[in-house]
């Protein structure tokens, strides 16, 4: 176990490594000035500015330079907030991402669970195609089509919550649905093959034979085996979320990094861009190795070995 | 004792021996046998669903790639200010609203085409520039699926080659290969797909390029594991052992055995493909104007949603359609391919 | 007489699938007293699994009775309700499955596993119920109980499993233990000790035993009464001497012919392939593999033919009309050894 982690961190690290290195030489490559009103600046301004942010050393010596601030969270200044190092961008905005993403996966996970599971028990019945075509239309129509719809309908026109913003919990809710309705159809359609899976087989049999009730049967041998693959699926969904909440994040006004990335990228605000991607890496890679973890304590099958 | 009580009358007849049965009648199969891609067609054809989406596809597909000698770029960029914002009109639907040219302003019903020649149609209304809607959408669903197309392609192409040299060699290569992909896939899709797009400038090109790069790894894990399997089987070692060549037994062995998981895998990475343009365009860092696609009509239709909002519905019951439709698509292929329905 | 606890009587059932109807169970009788055991011996797709169970209740959902009882302490099981089949299955008629490596809960404690009939049948608590399943584990010969109570089922051999299943199907000290092929999956020696826990526990609990297989060479040191069935129907009843050194019908003495013994040279088979049930035949179901066959075994089904007290066989060679035939060499060597076998017991 401790062997395995180990080697787990190693390839973390090496991972968000090669990406930092990655993003730094594409950056370098890029054509043009990053500043913002270069046009109107005369040889000095550049060279004090170049100055200013580095941009006068050997790239060797600028790579180092960043590969030693990135291991500390630091990421160097922004191209368009002058002086405002990259970090506290992001760190300003942190919270919101992270609570709206935390939000979406827990009300997608446990709605998912619900809708796949009846589905199963109900197999076969109107209610489990019910089921199927909401996972499937959730599955398919897209999170930012559905948030401008929510917010034209039942912000503008029924005002039913804020349309747009961020501080109160009513804000929240919209953005909320909006990105959850992706984890939800995907945990709805696992649950429902799992659980089709966990019901035909040997052990419910058993457990029938034992004189346990349908419902004794399900709650005991049936969900938590149907739950436990589960958690295989976080990663991908953090993935998912870390994308829609570039574009949720902007229709909803939400101050948090999907909408700072999307800014950085539109105004080739380069630091800014390579700080969330490593925060964003840095995120995924953490996830994996938490999932892996939890799957190891939840399944008594599973030893994290390789 | 249960007597059977039939009228068969027992005479001493009754009991003389008969050669046996010919046990040739009982093993009869019944039914002519069927190949597996036969099993798959009549499986598949049975799904409705599946069928109806398969039928919506070629559909749109005709409708896209065919108007292409009406409808081009160049002709889509002409403005035609005089036409600007016109909700959709219909010959013969002047009593119904949203198809007879009226639009709601401030609550009551205006006829938006007064000022417009009569016997001017639009069936999904124009634009901000008076552009038609219906041209529009045609050519952006082309875009769109042309981009999803060509990226699924790539990413079959990377993912079947990597998968099979991967599975195949074995030993260290596949050690290493396998590391790389993990490394890959650690990275979010996102992150991939917005460097590429910062690097290379903005276009139909470069989102093709980055969809493929950031997505085949699941392909190349899928291939992967099917050929290690299939390395085993005893036709291939048999054709190994006579001394084929390896690229031969890749082609003539393996890749038909795979095509289940390359068609279904494929299937899935066009949603997307398509999901992922329409968001990268959505949010302006993907196709933009004068280009079309899908993306570009819901970032344009977006801005002007709250007064027109026929420029978004239309194009997103669109996009809605063919991402339904491929998803149907891609469970009726995995459920005719694999009846027990494992995913 | 010994007490008489199941009694089955006329049991037909039938199975919906897509190609219709499937007369998988076509009157079918047996009784099973207290203590004893009985082995259903068949081929697989001959009905036996079928019938096991109906007696617990839970058959697949396509299938339907059609006719017939199953009197359980006379009363008829296939009346009850739902609520009644739980207080019955897992405590007063228990069964065991086929494949051990699937039939325990992969992400639960093997005790709990062990525990959950007590609790739910006898009102036990938690901690009373671990006990008795320490206790049960000690029984099925699971060394070191203590610490294996609390492990999962991947850390247990399929024949460790089985000894668990068999505790479960035991803890609450059922009246009728379903034994469904419960040692083909596993390996030969295993089975052996498989076989032997089952007579152990069989005598301490004092329970019935009613034993499905298609190997009769596991019968032999299992059974008192062996039923033999074949097409949804059975062909011959006897006791497991009579089944095996006197049987009289052609497909009783192909299943022991094709048996290994330490003499013969190669293993006999039957040729063909038993009918298809959605359209049975109207005769004996045998008679298109039998080498014995009469023109009258396609006419006409034979009824039972008692030849002594206990031993029943359906087949026509037993009227008294029909032609004396000599079977196979193996059935006249153990004809013989029958015949030693009753003038010793006379004497």
């Amino acid at each position: 176990m401790a062997k395995y982690l180990l080697k787990r961190i190693f390839y973390m690290i090496l991972t968000l490594f090669l990406v930092a290195t990655i993003t730094f030489f594409l950056m370098k490559m890029m054509p043009g000035s990053p500043y913002a009103n270069e046009a109107k600046m005369t040889a000095t301004q550049k060279a004090i500015m170049n100055k200013q942010y580095g941009l006068d050393k050997p790239v060797i010596e600028q790579y180092i330079t960043y590969l030693a601030g990135a291991a500390h969270g630091d990421f160097g200044i922004s191209f368009q907030y002058s002086n405002q190092p990259v970090s506290s961008l992001i760190g300003a905005r942190l919270g919101a991402s992270a609570q709206l993403g935390l939000q979406a996966l827990v009300v997608g996970i446990i709605l998912g669970i619900i809708i796949g599971s009846i589905a199963a028990v109900n197999q076969g019945t109107w209610i489990d195609s019910t089921a199927t075509i909401v996972s499937i239309i959730g599955k398919s129509v897209p999170n930012f089509v559905l948030a401008v719809l929510l917010q034209y309908y039942i912000g503008l026109k029924l005002g039913w919550f804020p349309i747009a913003g961020w501080g109160e919990a009513a804000q929240t809710i919209m953005p909320t649905i909006a990105l959850s309705v992706g984890p939800l159809a995907e945990t709805a359609r696992f649950i429902r093959t799992e659980m089709v899976d966990t019901l035909s087989s040997d052990y419910v049999e058993l457990g029938k034979a034992k004189g346990l009730s349908r419902i004794e049967v399900i709650r005991k041998h049936t969900l938590r085996n149907s739950m436990i693959p589960l958690v295989t699926l976080i990663g991908p969904y953090a993935v998912a979320l870390m994308t829609g909440s570039m574009v949720i994040e902007n229709i909803f006004n939400i101050p948090g990094i999907g909408e700072q990335f999307t800014k950085s990228i539109l105004t080739n605000d380069y630091p800014t861009i390579m700080g969330v991607s490593m925060v964003y890496c840095f995120g995924l890679v953490v996830i994996l190795l938490l999932t892996d973890i939890v799957y190891s304590l939840i399944d008594p099958r599973i030893r994290l070995t390789d | 004792m249960d007597q059977d009580a039939s009228n068969v009358k027992i005479t001493p007849e009754s009991f003389e021996h008969v050669e046996k049965g010919d046990t040739q009648s009982a093993e009869h199969i019944s039914g002519p046998s069927l190949s597996f891609m036969q099993n798959v067609w009549i499986r598949f054809k049975s799904n409705k669903a599946a069928m109806i989406s398969a039928v919506i596809i070629i559909v749109m597909v005709v409708i896209a790639f065919g108007s292409s000698f009406w409808i081009n770029n160049s002709s889509l960029v002409k403005s035609a200010p005089q036409y600007a914002n016109l909700p959709a009109k219909w010959k013969g639907f002047d009593w119904l609203n949203g198809l007879n040219g009226k639009i709601k302003q401030n609550g009551v019903w205006t006829d938006a085409y007064a000022s417009v020649p009569a016997g001017k149609y639009f069936v999904a209304g124009t634009d901000y520039l008076g552009r038609s809607l219906a041209q529009r959408i045609i050519y952006g669903t082309k875009i769109s699926l042309i981009v999803a197309v060509v990226a699924a392609f790539f990413d079959l192409a990377i993912g079947v080659a990597y998968g099979i040299i991967s599975g195949w060699k074995g030993g260290m290569t596949d050690n290493i290969m396998q590391r790389i992909i993990e490394i890959i896939s650690s990275v979010p899709t996102l992150v991939i797909v917005v460097l590429m797009l910062v690097v290379l400038k903005p276009g139909i090109t470069s989102i093709i390029l980055a969809l493929a790069i950031s997505s085949w790894t699941t392909m190349a894990r899928q291939i992967r594991a099917e050929t290690l399997s299939l390395k085993n089987e005893e036709y291939i070692l048999a054709a190994r052992s006579l001394g084929e060549s390896t690229f031969k037994i890749a082609t003539k062995h393996l890749i038909p055995n795979l095509s289940s998981i390359i068609i279904i895998q494929t299937m899935y990475t066009i949603p997307s493909a398509i999901f992922f343009e329409a968001f990268l365009s959505f949010i302006g860092i993907g196709i933009s104007a004068p280009e079309t696609s899908l993306g570009v009509l819901l970032n344009e239709g977006q801005k002007n949603f709250q007064f027109l909002p026929y420029q978004m519905w239309y194009p997103a019951a669109v996009l809605c359609v063919l991402m339904i439709a491929f998803n149907l698509l891609g469970d009726g292929l995995r459920d005719a391919f694999d009846p027990k329905g494992q995913r | 007489m010994a007490n008489r606890i199941l009694d089955v009587k006329n049991l037909k059932i039938d199975f919906h699938t897509y190609a219709g109807e499937v007369k998988a169970i076509r009157d079918v009788s047996f009784h099973l007293d207290e203590g004893e055991t009985l082995a259903i011996v068949g081929e697989s797709g001959s009905g036996k699994s079928v019938t096991t169970r109906s007696i617990i209740g839970l058959l697949a959902k396509n299938s339907q009775i059609m006719g017939g009882q199953i009197l359980f302490h006379g009363k008829d099981l296939l009346k009850i309700s739902e609520k009644e089949w739980q207080q019955i299955r897992g405590n007063q008629i228990a069964m065991i499955f086929q494949d051990p490596m699937t039939s325990l809960d992969p992400t639960m404690k093997i005790g709990q596993q062990i525990a959950e009939p007590l609790i739910k049948h006898k009102g036990a608590s938690k901690k009373e119920a671990w006990a008795k399943a320490l206790e049960m584990m000690k029984a099925v010969g699971i060394s070191n109980a203590e610490e294996r109570i609390n492990q999962y089922p991947h850390q247990f051999s399929g024949g460790m499993r089985q000894r668990i299943v068999i505790a479960i199907a035991l803890i609450c000290e059922p009246e009728i233990l379903l034994a469904d092929e419960p040692t083909t999956a596993l390996d030969v020696t295993v089975q052996a000790e498989i076989l032997d826990l089952m007579k152990d526990l069989q005598k301490r609990v004092k329970t019935s035993i009613i034993f499905i297989t298609h190997d009769l060479g596991v019968v032999a040191g299992m059974a008192d009464r062996v039923n033999v069935m074949y097409a949804g129907e059975f062909l011959e009843k006897g006791t497991v001497d009579e089944i095996f050194y006197n049987p009289q019908h052609p497909y009783t003495w192909g299943l022991i012919n094709s048996m290994p013994t330490l003499t013969s040279e190669k293993l006999e088979s039957i040729p063909g392939t038993p009918p298809d049930l959605l359209d049975p035949p109207k005769g004996d179901p045998f008679a298109p593999r039998n080498k014995y066959a009469m023109k009258i075994d396609a006419q006409m089904k034979p009824p039972f033919f008692k030849v002594s007290e206990t031993h029943q066989a359906a087949t026509w060679l037993l009227h008294p009309d029909a032609p004396k035939v000599t079977p196979p060499d193996e059935i006249v060597r153990r004809w013989e050894h029958y015949k030693e076998l009753q003038a010793a017991d006379k004497d």
